[in-house]
Formats: C-alpha cells, sequence, structure tokens
C-alpha cells in the first residue's frame, strides 16, 4: 500500500501547487503588475471612483493615511504579499470596495441563483451526452449515429452565451413585438425570491425553499442554452472513447468467447469509459459554483458570473480575489476526488 | 532487379509517392460532405476576409450617419411593396453648368458673374466706382430629379466666401452688405428656407464648409416649424422635380466720394445629400454604419484570431510537447505540470483581468493572450504522441547513427506527427474565434477595428432587436456560427482520414 499513499500524497501535493500558483498570478496581474508596468497604483483607481477628479491632488495627507490604515504603504513584497497569502488561505475575503458588505455576504446572495441555474444544467448535459455518445457507439454505421453525431458537433460549436442571445431573440423579444404576447421573460432573468416553507422540530428549526412555477419559467432559458450548447462536446467525447475502446484487442477476446454485443458494451467497454468521464466531471464540477460569465452577462442572471464580470469591469479586487480564489480551491478539490475514485477503480493509475 | 536505387530514382519515386498519396487524400476528402462543406464556408469566408477593402469601401468604425440609423438593405425594396420606392442615399453633384442663373437689381450693371467650371464655383465681383445707391441681386436655381417617397433627412452643403472691401458701417450708413438666402422646393410648390443670413463684413465657409441639416433647429425655425415636424418630410413629397434657389443681393447705400465700394463672393456648391432610409446590403446600425462593411471586416478579425492563435500554439506547444516527451525524466515533470496549471486556471476571467488591466488592448495583444492559454491541450497531446514515438524502432536506429536529439526530435518524430496536428490546430480556431467574440461582447475588444463580437454588442446595447433591426444582429452570429463549423467540419474530416481508428465501419 506504500505505492497508495505515494500516489494520494503526490497528487495532494500537485494540487495544493495549483492554488498556491492561481493565488500568486493573481496577486501579480493585480497588485504587482499595474505598478510595474504602467506606474499606476490599483490604490488610486479605487480612490478615483470614490472621489472627484480634482481632490486626488489635494487630499495627499488623507491618501497616505487612508494607506497607512490599509497597510498599503508596507513593501509588496514580503509584507503585502504574505498578508494577502494569509487572509485568503484562511477564506477572510475582506470586503467590496464597492457596496462595503462582506465579499462572503455578497457571494452568499448570489450562489443560490447560480446554483440553481448550473446544478441541472450539469445534470442534464451529463445524462444526455452519456446516453447520446454511448447509444450512437453501440448503433455505429446506422443513419441515427450519423444524426445524433452531426447534432452533437452543432452543439459542440455553438458555445451557451449565443444560443442564450439566439433564444432571448426568438422566443423573448419576436412574440412580445409581433404578438404582443410573453412566452418567455426578458432579460434581466433576476430569479424571483422563492417562499420558504418553515419546518419547526421542536429541537430545530429550518426552511425548505418552494420551487415555484415562475422560478422554472425564469430559469429556462438560460439552462435550455446552458444544455443544448453542452450535450454536444460530452455526446461526441464519450462516443469516441467507446469507439476507441471497441478497437482495443480484449474486445476481441470477448467478442471470440462469444459474448454478445450488449454484454460486451456493458461488462468490458462501460468500466474503461468510466475514468476519463470522471475526470471531465471534475473539471465540470467548479463551473456549477462559479457559473459562466458570458452566459450570465448575456441573461443578465444575478449570479456569481455576473458578480465577477462586474467586479472586474469595476476593479473590486477583494470579489476577483475571492472568486478566483473559491474556483481554484474547488477544482483542486474536485481533481483529488476524482483522482482518488480512480486509484480504487483502476490499480494501473497508482503506479504512474 | 537490384533493390539499391539511384540517387535520382529514389527521388522520383519519392516524388511520385507523395503526388500519389495527396491524390488518394484528396479524393477522400471529397467524398465526405460535411469536409466539402466545411472547405467551401471557409474558402467564402477567407475571400471575403482578403477582398474586404474592395467590396466594403467603408470604414466600419469611423464612416457614420452613411443612411438613417436602422435603414434595413436596399434589396428590401425589391421583395416588400411597402419598401418599394424608399429614398437610396443621394448625392445631388449641383454640376455649375446646370445652373440657371439671372441677375436683378438697379446696379447690376456694376456686377460682373462668371462661373469657375474647374472649381464648380460661381464668381461674384461687385465694383461700384459711382455713387449710386441700390441693390444688385443674384439669382441661380438648380433643378434635379427625385424618383422616390418621402425623404426623412437632407443635408446640403455649400462653399463660400465674401470679401467685402467696404463694410457697412450704421454710425454713417453707409457701404456694402451682403445677404444671403437659399431655398428648396418641389417644383411649382412652396418654397422652403434653407438659410437666411445678412454679412456686413467678410465671412468664410471655405475650410469647412456650410452644412445644413434639415433637423438642424435654426432652419425648422426659419420655416416656421417646430422640431416635431420633419422639414424634409414636408419639402420632398414623392417623385418629381426639385429645385435649390440661391439667392444673394448686395445693398448698397452708398459711400465717401471717390472711394470705390468692391464686394467679392465665391460660391461653391457641394451636393444635396438625400439620406437614404433603405441602404447597402445589410442596412445600417444605430450610427448609421455600413453593416456589410462591419461584417467583412468583422470576418477579417476573426480569421486573424483564428490563425494567428493557432500558429502561436503550435510554435509553443511542439518544441515543449515533443521536449517533454522526449526527454521525460524531472524535465518532464516539470512542464508537464506547467501544462497542468495552466490548463487548470479560469481563463476567461483572467484574460478579462488582464485586458481591463491593458486598458485599451490591441488586437495582437488579445491574441496573445488568448495563445498564451490554449496551448497546453495541444502540448499533452503532442507530448503523448512523442513518447510513443521515441520507443519505435526507427528512432533508436538514428540515434544509433550518432543524430542529435533536436534533429530526431524535428526530422523524424514531427513529420510522423504532422498528419494528426492539422485536427488539433483546426479545433483550437474555432476556440479561439469564439473567446475572442465573447471578450468583444463583453465590450473588451480592440477598439479600433470591428469584430463580430463587437456588432453583437453593439447591436444588444444599440436595441437593434427592439428596432427589429435584425440585418444588425443575425450576420454576426450567423459569421461566428458558421466560420467555426467549417473549421470543426474540417477538422473532424480531416481526423475520420488520418485517424483510421474512427472510420465509419
Amino acid at each position: 500500500m506504500t505505492s497508495l499513499k505515494y500516489a494520494l500524497i503526490k497528487r495532494a501535493i500537485d494540487r495544493i501547487v495549483i492554488v498556491v500558483v492561481t493565488t500568486i498570478l493573481l496577486f501579480l496581474i493585480m497588485r504587482v503588475f499595474p505598478i510595474m508596468i504602467f506606474g499606476e497604483d490599483p490604490f488610486l483607481i479605487y480612490l478615483q471612483a470614490q472621489l472627484n477628479p480634482g481632490e486626488i491632488d489635494a487630499l495627499q495627507d488623507i491618501i497616505n493615511s487612508f494607506k497607512e490604515s490599509y497597510g498599503l504603504d508596507d513593501p509588496l513584497f514580503p509584507d503585502q504579499f504574505i498578508r494577502y497569502m494569509i487572509s485568503l488561505f484562511t477564506l477572510n475575503f475582506g470586503y467590496s470596495f464597492l457596496t462595503r458588505k462582506y465579499i462572503i455576504e455578497e457571494i452568499m446572495e448570489r450562489l443560490p441563483n447560480t446554483l440553481a441555474l448550473n446544478i441541472p444544467a450539469l445534470i442534464l448535459i451529463t445524462l444526455i451526452g452519456l446516453f447520446l455518445g454511448w447509444y450512437s457507439a453501440s448503433k455505429r454505421g446506422k443513419n441515427i449515429e450519423t444524426l445524433i453525431m452531426s447534432v452533437s458537433i452543432w452543439s459542440y460549436i455553438m458555445p451557451g452565451w449565443l444560443l442564450g442571445i439566439l433564444l432571448i431573440i426568438a422566443l423573448a423579444y419576436l412574440p412580445k413585438y409581433l404578438w404582443d404576447t410573453t412566452i418567455f421573460p426578458l432579460p434581466p432573468y433576476t430569479p424571483p425570491r422563492l417562499p420558504v416553507f418553515e419546518i419547526n422540530l421542536g429541537f430545530i428549526q429550518f426552511g425548505i425553499p418552494i420551487i415555484t412555477l415562475e422560478y422554472l419559467w425564469v430559469l429556462s432559458l438560460p439552462i435550455i442554452s446552458i444544455v443544448v450548447a453542452g450535450f454536444g462536446s460530452w455526446a461526441y467525447y464519450i462516443r469516441q472513447l467507446t469507439v476507441s475502446e471497441l478497437g482495443q484487442d480484449y474486445i476481441l477476446t470477448a467478442k471470440a468467447k462469444g459474448l454478445n454485443e450488449q454484454e460486451i458494451m456493458r461488462k468490458h467497454v462501460f468500466i474503461n469509459v468510466v475514468p476519463p468521464v470522471l475526470t471531465s466531471l471534475a473539471f465540470a464540477i467548479p463551473g456549477v459554483f462559479t457559473g459562466g460569465i458570458l452566459v450570465e452577462t448575456v441573461f443578465s442572471y444575478y449570479g456569481m458570473g455576473l458578480y465577477l464580470w462586474d467586479a472586474i469591469l469595476q476593479n473590486d479586487y477583494p470579489a476577483i480575489q475571492a472568486i478566483i480564489f473559491i474556483y481554484a480551491v474547488l477544482i483542486s478539490i474536485s481533481l483529488y476526488v476524482a483522482d482518488l475514485i480512480l486509484i480504487i477503480l483502476d490499480p494501473r493509475v497508482r503506479l504512474r | 532487379m537490384s533493390f539499391i536505387f539511384s540517387r535520382s530514382e529514389v527521388a522520383r519515386r519519392r516524388r511520385q509517392l507523395i503526388i500519389q498519396s495527396t491524390k488518394d487524400f484528396i479524393r477522400r476528402y471529397m467524398k465526405r460532405k460535411i469536409g466539402v462543406f466545411g472547405l467551401i464556408v471557409m474558402i467564402l469566408f477567407v475571400g471575403l476576409a482578403l477582398s474586404a477593402p474592395v467590396i466594403a469601401p467603408h470604414d466600419p468604425v469611423s464612416d457614420t450617419y452613411l443612411a438613417e440609423p436602422f435603414a434595413p438593405p436596399e434589396w428590401y425594396s425589391l421583395i416588400s411593396r411597402q419598401y418599394a420606392n424608399l429614398p437610396k442615399t443621394t448625392f445631388y453633384g449641383m454640376d455649375i453648368g446646370e445652373w440657371k442663373v439671372e441677375s436683378l437689381g438697379s446696379l447690376k450693371e456694376y456686377a460682373e458673374v462668371s462661373k469657375d467650371m474647374d472649381e464648380n464655383a460661381f464668381i461674384i465681383r461687385y465694383l461700384n466706382p459711382t455713387d449710386a445707391e441700390g441693390n444688385f441681386t443674384f439669382m441661380a436655381e438648380y433643378t434635379f430629379e427625385y424618383p422616390y417617397e418621402t425623404l426623412k433627412t437632407f443635408i446640403y452643403r455649400i462653399r463660400l466666401q465674401i470679401q467685402n472691401f467696404y463694410e457697412y458701417d450704421y454710425i454713417a450708413n453707409d457701404g456694402l452688405e451682403a445677404k444671403l438666402t437659399m431655398y428648396i422646393s418641389k417644383v411649382g410648390k412652396k418654397q422652403f428656407i434653407l438659410y437666411d443670413s445678412t454679412f456686413f463684413g467678410n465671412i468664410s465657409y471655405m475650410e469647412n464648409p456650410l452644412t445644413i441639416y434639415s433637423t438642424n433647429v435654426e432652419v425648422l425655425q426659419l420655416n416656421n416649424l417646430t422640431t416635431f415636424d420633419n422639414l424634409a418630410e414636408r419639402v420632398f413629397r414623392g417623385p418629381g422635380r426639385y429645385r435649390v434657389t440661391l439667392a444673394l443681393t448686395i445693398n448698397d447705400y452708398g459711400g465717401e466720394p471717390g472711394r470705390e465700394r468692391k464686394m467679392e463672393v465665391y460660391l461653391q456648391p457641394i451636393n444635396l445629400e438625400a439620406k437614404g432610409m433603405v441602404y447597402g446590403l445589410l442596412g445600417t446600425d444605430y450610427l448609421g454604419r455600413d453593416v456589410w462593411s462591419q461584417f467583412v471586416w468583422g470576418s477579417r478579425v476573426s480569421l486573424a484570431v483564428g490563425i494567428l492563435v493557432a500558429i502561436i500554439v503550435l510554435f509553443i506547444a511542439i518544441p515543449l510537447g515533443m521536449i517533454a516527451g522526449y526527454k521525460g525524466g524531472v524535465t518532464d515533470r516539470l512542464l508537464i505540470s506547467i501544462f497542468d496549471i495552466i490548463y487548470i486556471l479560469p481563463v476567461l476571467p483572467i484574460i478579462l483581468l488582464v485586458t481591463m488591466m491593458l486598458r485599451r488592448p490591441s488586437l495582437f495583444a488579445i491574441i496573445a493572450l488568448i495563445a498564451i492559454f490554449s496551448w497546453t491541450g495541444l502540448a499533452r497531446q503532442i507530448r503523448a504522441w512523442t513518447l510513443s514515438l521515441r520507443e519505435r524502432p526507427f528512432v533508436e536506429s538514428i540515434k544509433v547513427i550518432g543524430a542529435s536529439d533536436a534533429y530526431i526530435m524535428f526530422r523524424y518524430i514531427l513529420p510522423q506527427m504532422a498528419p494528426l496536428l492539422v485536427y488539433y490546430i483546426t479545433v483550437i480556431i474555432p476556440g479561439a474565434i469564439l473567446t475572442e467574440a465573447g471578450i468583444s461582447l463583453l465590450g473588451l475588444g480592440d477598439p479600433t477595428t470591428t469584430s463580430w463580437g463587437m456588432m453583437i454588442q453593439e447591436a444588444q446595447a444599440g436595441a437593434a432587436i427592439l428596432k427589429g433591426a435584425w440585418w444588425w444582429v443575425m450576420p454576426p452570429i450567423a459569421g461566428i456560427i458558421l466560420l467555426c463549423m467549417a473549421f470543426i467540419f474540417i477538422g473532424f474530416t480531416l481526423d475520420e482520414i488520418v485517424n483510421p481508428r474512427l472510420r465509419r465501419r
């Protein structure tokens, strides 16, 4: 078992390195590069948004005292850098420059919306993609395979945001302005607040949000566009994997043994297709939490992606740091979990 | 039969082999419908991009107000009766030879009117050496045929210069004053005033011509209209003959004895522009810019992004991937972890962050950014191929001869991978195009050019959908989808040909 332990520790180090590198890169892009390359102080950018143009020069004393109180007059390295790393890794994200609320609060406000959008979307994408890929691989050479593959290729090319724009035009604006009927809502697609069903069990109290029809109605267009734009790559990938597995020698052996096609697919091919699919899933899961910038912008959806984009637009550094850091942590964790599962499923991986 | 061929024989056979395999490849490629479709679409767009200066003469960014904003395409008038006779953007050149000229007034013998055919201008010289008082009026009429329905806006441009050598003095009440009036009317209908002004001294509209917009408030006031009225609609009522009249009156109030009163007037009518309500192949956007030009120049940006990113990616990924695969050991470990980290980074937020930091990113900065974040997949693939290729006997036999590592990599391993690379290039290109479109959609594109993503963004911001301007929204969307589809189709077809395992059975 030492090899297993060794493999686990090595993977863990790899994943932690990813988080550390991402945070360092963020520090470089947001704090160091603006000063070193452009000679601009990011703090002044922040301040300029708050003050009148003339006041920047006039209030040099105030700026200095501000900087002192924020600790921005310390050298970038090591003082500020260490403080930055420590606060990120202790999950102390600070508060937003713009709204003066804690970043965690801002995120908590938007996270349910993003989850409500992306969890169903990811489940649907995976199921549809798996089914179509698997089905078309088992029907190779038939017309149905050609049909499924051409639809998948189309969906593979189409990005979600482009499809979103098309759907908004076709299903929201056109009915509204041609026949003055509303089929789907016009942007912004902000999900309504859900009524909460309170449960009081005496020793514990909690509320369950009740999903209303209106809620689903608002979510439907974004989910449709994400799913339709997303399943194609899965279907194509899984079909490719399955077909290439079918070309392996052990399939020939199984056929020689007299197993029928169905059994070969179920018993032999499936196990070999699972690991790459798991890895792809591990790559997709963090996106569920951080959302897509482009899709949420197109729909004006009140979620994490739009929040990140607003933060980037308005130089709201704490928010940017927090969201990208969370993304890096999540992707490391999910890749590590995928690795764990793979090591349990496939003993060969340990040896690598 | 000898198996040892002469050098020329080897060259001949090799050439023959290459020709044969190329022919075979083309034959197999042409059998696949989607491959042929992709190729045709790609050639179409490449042709569009290369011939952009010829087929799209308007600047996509700065040529504003070519026609009315949100003007539908010109071919609308062919298919719909509602649009049948809508005005197209027309410039009435006002050739000086076609003007009907008339001199009136009591002092007309002192004035000399000449036509400068080269400059297309009237030159009026007034010189009164006597002490006679009175006036002189110069009238010029230009009549033109206007074939369209009601117009929304017209613009009249004229250069003029008045040099008064004896300015009117309102204390002594002597000297010269010039009164310039311009009218426009349908022949036989009510006249509308375009310009009415009296000059006591010198005036020059030579460098910046006098430009009269029909929507100008002062022009409307001259005609007792409010800003809710449309002058052009009142003037241009259907097809017919229309007339522009220029009237220059020189009032002479006498002067000191012995001092001659002299005035030189230079009138150069430039044109009368009727703003089209239909325009070009794809209409106009919210600033009256030509959408067709934007589309064509946008195809240039998209293709440039796709191809340049692919080239940069190749230049980074091939050496690094091959070194990682060939050398192994610590080098491999290090490179692989670099690949991993860049692959896992959240690409779009970081690209957006850097473009925000750069303030006004040029297109090449965006291309470089996209390339930096999209080479790792290919590098990993190349590493895997190199790993399997370096164990082949032919590599070992070359090693025995004493070839250097670089020589083996680039001379023997790279050609083996070339067919596989083609597929990956055609997959990288649409990814890059879509990323660029996404960046421009968010409004961070290069502001000096127009790309398809920027067109979509402007169409959204400019309420194209509310105005029903599908000709503005749909072309960029269709362009992005078609171009990406073309590249993906080509890639898949090539993959099926060179990667026989996946060939349909």
